[in-house]
């Protein structure tokens, strides 16, 4: 799984697929962190909604990087769908938490330091983002979905969904929570638990639906 | 070592692709799969390699497999040598392992540009030999190749056909398709012809070759002509080996390229 991991890491690198979505990234932090005395967790709520997106838009460049003949040599190689699925999916979430660090290194920067539990709970509400964006993104991708157009729509409307409609339990109502300054530790320990499960939910499904 | 019972495929609702596919695979059978395009030959390699799962019917036996598509993609930035070793990792080697044998293998092969070619600027036959060797690092027990021959060039053929001899020789088993009953035979040592979705021995009247004298040709344009089995150059003259049966037709195209028909010698 390691291997797997660090192969799908080298393809993302060499391929430069990574960098639309990060400089999107950045720019986000760039415009959201420019006040020192701003609160920090309406912050982390904008930085954590930016990151689903970028973290979607990751796993679908990365599992179009292998054509589907080369991803069946790869699979020869991992013996089990499983291993493959997990290895690009761990991949991601190595560039997830690269990202979520980044973000809240720039905040305790601008901030002159923050108090460890508001970091905690900002890596927390990050960890289910990176999760939800995972779980949209795997279905969309190449692996399921075969002409790139359908993938931009479907994870579009996904994407959609899951941040803006009220009633999906994944991460939008911690967001609402966060950029209220409401107390974070039932929602955000809510939203990564509901988007956990909605990530094993979703590779699953890939995995079964990806074996023709 | 893998047994396919009553294996059946189809894609979606459309016909059956495969149907009432019986094959065991024992170590060190080398067996040839010949058939037209569109006959199914690379779904029934998937499902040997076990990268597909039939739609109906068993496959059993979990040897170690390495499996070679008929285009090898590499469209990637990654090198050939770099490429390997990634393969070689998650195949549980260990890095100097992979290493060392990916870089043995390349060069067994003859990598034109060398091991630190980017995939995605190798040529066709040189991708094609990245595709073999990635499924050799791990010393399969069972190695699965589609249309092997067509792609590489002539003098890979040599070292594909010791390696299908030593894979042979060391109780591995391999099973690979091709499209001229020929040369499938010269490798094989059970050669079976997909046809309507199910396998079936050669007709073994396929066997009788002629000989064939030309002068004012040269042996490259002929050995990639299939059923061709081998063009020789002879003081001035080349001499082929072709299946009695094309034996006309090779004639008359021997005729269109301007050659000149020395002799012919039917063995039938």
């Amino acid at each position: 799984m390691i291997a797997t991991t660090r192969y799908q890491l080298a393809l993302l690198a060499h391929s430069q697929r990574y960098l639309p979505p990060l400089i999107v990234f950045l720019a986000v932090l760039g415009v959201l962190y420019t006040s020192r005395e701003a609160p920090v967790l309406p912050e982390f709520a904008v930085s954590g909604g930016a990151l689903v997106v970028v973290t979607c838009w990751l796993a679908i460049a990365l599992a179009d990087v292998e054509d589907p003949v080369q991803r069946l040599v790869t699979l020869s190689h991992t013996g089990r769908r499983t291993v493959l699925l997990a290895g690009l999916g761990l991949a991601i979430l190595v560039c997830g938490t690269a990202l979520a660090g980044v973000s809240m290194l720039w905040a305790t920067l601008v901030h002159g330091g923050i108090a460890a539990t508001e970091l905690g709970w900002g890596a927390l509400a990050h960890a289910a983002c990176a999760f939800t964006g995972l779980a949209v993104g795997l279905p969309c991708s190449r692996l399921l979905v075969p002409r790139a157009g359908y993938t931009v729509v479907a994870a579009l409307l996904a994407l959609a969904v899951v941040l803006v409609v009220r009633w999906v339990p994944l991460v939008n109502p911690m967001l609402r929570q966060l950029a209220g300054e409401h107390a974070p530790a039932a929602p955000v320990l809510t939203a990564l638990a509901a988007s956990a499960v909605a990530l094993v939910v979703s590779a699953t499904a890939t995995t079964l639906a990806s074996a023709r | 070592m893998r047994r396919l019972a009553g294996v059946a495929k189809r894609y979606g609702r459309n016909n059956y692709v495969l149907d009432g596919v019986e094959l065991t695979i024992e170590p060190g059978n080398v067996v040839g799969v010949v058939g037209p395009n569109g006959s199914g030959k690379s779904t029934l390699l998937r499902i040997v390699a076990g990268l597909a799962r039939p739609s109906r019917g068993t496959v059993t036996g979990d040897p170690v497999t390495g499996y070679v598509p008929d285009r090898f993609p590499g469209a990637q930035r990654l090198t050939a040598l770099a490429y390997l070793v990634h393969m070689g990792r998650i195949s549980g080697l260990s890095t100097a392992q992979a290493r060392a044998r990916g870089g043995a293998w390349l060069e067994r092969l003859a990598l034109a540009g060398g091991p630190d070619t980017p995939l995605r600027e190798l040529s066709k036959g040189n991708a094609q030999k990245v595709g073999l060797a990635q499924a050799l690092l791990a010393e399969p027990r069972l190695l699965v190749l589609d249309e092997p021959f067509s792609g590489l060039d002539e003098s890979a053929h040599g070292v594909l056909g010791e390696v299908l001899a030593e894979l042979s020789a060391r109780e591995a088993g391999v099973v690979f398709t091709g499209h001229s009953a020929g040369r499938t035979r010269a490798h094989a040592t059970t050669t079976l012809r997909l046809a309507a979705g199910s396998l079936r021995a050669l007709e073994p009247e396929s066997d009788a070759t002629a000989v064939v004298v030309l002068t004012g040709a040269a042996t490259d344009g002929w050995q990639t002509e299939p059923d061709v089995l081998s063009a020789v150059e002879r003081s001035g003259a080349v001499e082929l080996t072709v299946l009695a049966r094309r034996c006309d037709e090779i004639l008359l195209l021997a005729l269109r390229r301007g050659c000149s028909v020395r002799h012919v010698d039917r063995r039938e």
